[in-house]
């Protein structure tokens, strides 16, 4: 029992500090041989808190959380850090028991999937991302642009390509624009949800679907699934609760997926490696136990990161840049550094054309449908 | 510290106790494998290749992913995926194992004579074809996985469907050919371009048959020397000698100093011949011989010896017929001799005579008994 205890503790430990440290992915851990428990958690407690820096900095760690950028950010400039970050945690525990209860049907589903499903399913994306928008032509440029970039990053000799196109394309620009125009003052407090717990559910619900999808689509991302619930609301609760939802949702159900197929859908299931369906019950008990826990904790840590934060804005986002350029040379060298510069500059294109920053999922969709149809 | 986080962090402590409770996951026996589930097996590795093994307990073959070696048994615990198990713990098992005893045999493949051929997976190293073998293993297929065995000795004597390995001297060469071993002839078929050489000692290593007589079916065949070489040799021994032919025979002569024919020799009555021949039951094998023609004999009237082979020359004094057979006087000087021919041999009185035979006795007189036409030449006209 203490054993397991103290193994839980560790992924709690482990997946707060990747969580809330901008730009530091939980892969980039997982390498580490941790036990499977370990692993696990560490893995679902970082989708508990990744979306607290990039709604403090604008600083995604991965795709996961590009879609709740402007939302995010929206929030915390009304100084409703502090519910933000109970949403977060709320909606991503009710994903997590959500996926739990749905299990005895992804189990049904699971071993269904096709490639050319994800495949269809990845070509319906790529147009509604483009003709969902005012700006089609632009979309559909910036949609090119990206999946060119995205083409030559995956031709290249690197380490982790993701890491340069991501953070280059989503969190660089953010955070220069933030530097340069930084908020006056920002009221950083912890408040309760100002939304009902069945609305939580209700969205939590529709997050927990797109992220079996997630889970079950190799060319399908938690964040690109997201971005069809951000159809189906214009609340900006709703919407990151879906966010939310989906990300720990994808990760839960990864787990499934990995026990049911052998499937590996992200950085810690390869690490994982194998898992058998006997064991998934402890390991999502494990879960629900660490979530717990991150319910109680999330919220102090989160407001005491956020008073420190905007206490020395400028600072603190010059000194994320820093790391996040030496992150990207520790993964890469100077050719990563380059990769990133050159995102960097195409992700400053897509505000001022009014194209939706998710446009530059095209650095992942264009090379896998290019790929898959040549 | 409120109320909510006292109870969410007493919540927490609930379902670790239950992740707890629900981690003790038992795994189930290849029976109940299902896509994902962990699974327990235990079996000797019958195949391994590029972090692909192939387990079996006899009755099941399951596939494990991870490179195990051939032949060792082994307790496997992992997830059933695909068929196969993705091991997260492999170590030494323990299996009921079948058991076989019998004489070690390769041929296209290794295998256990017991006479019946059972396959074995792999060569057994360190051990000799023909020895005796106990095995411990499972079958793959039709095939035996061996895991334990020991030698436990070799065959003294042939057995029927066994091999069988023996040193003896050929007697009669050529494929088949027949080995004298311990005082017994064995026949013995060779492969396909392969021959025995008389007079040659030899190591075989075959499968036997006995029905009878002894035949072994070679495989291998090592010379190992020559045999023997005596004065007074037994079967399979060597002898070294020169004497004259007394008798022509079909295939061989008879010679004055061999009590048995010698077969394999050309020659007439009276030649002498250098020879080195092999001693078998009923006769010798000349290996190589040397042959003096019998023309350099001395006129032997005066002085015949009985049973030896001899020339005589001189006139006939007198002829006559006796039971089918000539008998002529012939005289040399002051010495006489019967010689016996014939009677399509046309002598007459006053003929000169020079005839090759053997030296006998005609009541008490001594004769020459000259067997064939070309043994006598009359009035210098020889056939």
């Amino acid at each position: 029992m203490l054993e397991l205890f103290l193994q839980m503790i560790k992924g709690v430990a482990f997946g707060t500090l990747t969580g809330l440290t901008p730009g530091l992915h939980v892969n980039s851990l997982s390498r580490l041989s941790l036990p499977v428990p370990t692993l696990f958690v560490m893995g679902l407690v970082h989708t508990f808190l990744d979306s607290i820096p990039s709604a403090l900095f604008g600083v995604p760690d991965s795709d996961d959380t590009v879609p709740s950028l402007l939302p995010s950010h929206r929030i915390v400039l009304q100084g409703r850090f502090g519910e933000l970050v109970r949403l977060s945690v709320t909606a991503s525990t009710i994903a997590l028991i959500l996926a739990v209860l749905t299990y005895p049907l992804y189990s049904f589903v699971a071993p269904l999937y096709k490639f050319k499903v994800g495949l269809a399913f990845i070509m319906f994306l790529s147009l509604f991302l483009i003709f969902s928008q005012r700006n089609k032509v632009g979309a559909l440029f910036i949609f090119l642009l990206s999946g060119f970039l995205g083409y030559c990053a995956f031709n290249m000799p690197l380490r982790d390509p993701f890491y340069p196109l991501f953070t280059g394309l989503f969190a660089l620009p953010l955070l220069i624009e933030s530097y340069l125009n930084p908020p006056k003052e920002i009221k950083v407090e912890d408040s309760e949800l100002s939304i009902g717990i069945l609305r939580v559910l209700k969205f939590s619900a529709l997050g927990t679907f797109f992220g079996a999808l997630a889970s079950l689509l190799p060319t399908l991302t938690a964040g690109q699934a997201s971005l069809l619930g951000s159809k189906l609301t214009k609340d900006d609760l709703d919407y990151l609760t879906i966010i939310y939802s989906t990300n720990t949702a994808a990760y839960a159900f990864s787990l499934a997926n990995l026990a049911l197929t052998g499937k590996t859908r992200n950085g810690v299931m390869v690490a994982i490696g194998e898992v058998s369906t006997s064991e998934l019950l402890y390991l999502y008990l494990l879960g629900i136990s660490a979530a717990l826990i991150i319910m109680a904790f999330a919220p102090r840590i989160a407001i005491l990161m956020g008073k420190v934060a905007f206490r020395f804005y400028r600072k603190v986002i010059m000194a994320i840049i820093l790391f996040l350029f030496v992150l990207g040379y520790l993964y890469n060298g100077l050719p990563g550094v380059f990769l990133m510069l050159s995102s960097m500059f195409l992700g400053f294109l897509a505000p001022r054309w009014q194209v939706f920053r998710v446009t530059y999922m095209g650095v992942l969709m264009l090379p896998v449908l290019v790929e898959s149809i040549i | 510290m409120r109320s909510v986080d006292i109870a969410l962090i007493s919540l927490s402590l609930v379902f670790l106790g239950l992740a707890y409770i629900a981690s003790d996951v038992e795994p189930a026996s290849i029976e109940e494998a299902g896509e994902g589930r962990l699974v327990e097996f235990t079996g000797v590795c019958a195949y391994s290749s590029d972090g692909f093994s192939i387990l079996t307990d006899g009755r099941f073959s399951v596939p494990v992913f991870s490179d195990l070696k051939v032949g060792k048994v082994y307790r496997v615990i992992g997830v059933y995926r695909g068929s196969g198990i993705k091991p997260r713990k492999v170590e030494d098992g323990k299996i009921e194992l079948e058991e076989y005893e019998g004489a070690y045999w390769v041929d296209y493949y290794p295998s256990l004579l017991t006479p019946k051929k059972i396959k074995l997976k792999f060569e057994l190293s360190g051990v000799h074809e023909g020895e005796l073998v106990r095995v411990k293993g499972v079958f793959f297929g039709s095939k035996l996985v061996p895991v334990e065995y020991h030698v436990i000795g070799n065959l003294t004597s042939p057995k029927d469907g066994y091999p069988f390995k023996f040193k003896g001297i050929v007697l009669y060469g050529g494929n088949p050919g027949i080995i004298f071993w311990k005082n017994r002839s064995v026949k013995v078929y060779l492969r396909d371009n392969q021959t025995l050489i008389p007079g040659r000692v030899v190591e075989v290593l075959g499968i036997t048959r006995v029905a009878g007589r002894i035949t072994v079916y070679a495989s291998v065949v090592k010379d190992v020397g020559s045999a023997n070489i005596s004065e007074k040799p037994r079967v399979g021994e060597i002898v070294e000698d020169e004497c004259r032919i007394v008798q022509k025979l079909e295939d061989g002569v008879k010679l004055e100093c061999l009590n048995l024919p010698l077969s394999n020799v050309m020659g007439r009555v009276g030649d002498k011949v250098k020879f080195r021949a092999l001693r078998r039951f009923s006769d010798y094998l000349c290996l190589n011989y040397t042959l003096f023609p019998r023309e350099n004999l001395g006129n032997m009237i005066c002085s015949p010896k009985v049973g030896k082979a001899g020339k005589v020359s001189g006139v006939v004094e007198n002829v006559k017929e006796v039971r089918g057979r000539i008998i002529a006087q012939v005289k040399h000087g002051n010495c006489r001799i019967l010689l016996k021919v014939k009677p399509d041999v046309k002598i007459g009185v006053g003929d000169k005579v020079e005839a090759f035979g053997v030296f006998s006795t005609y009541y008490k007189k001594p004769v020459l008994i000259v067997e064939e036409e070309e043994d006598i030449c009359l009035n210098s006209s020889c056939r």
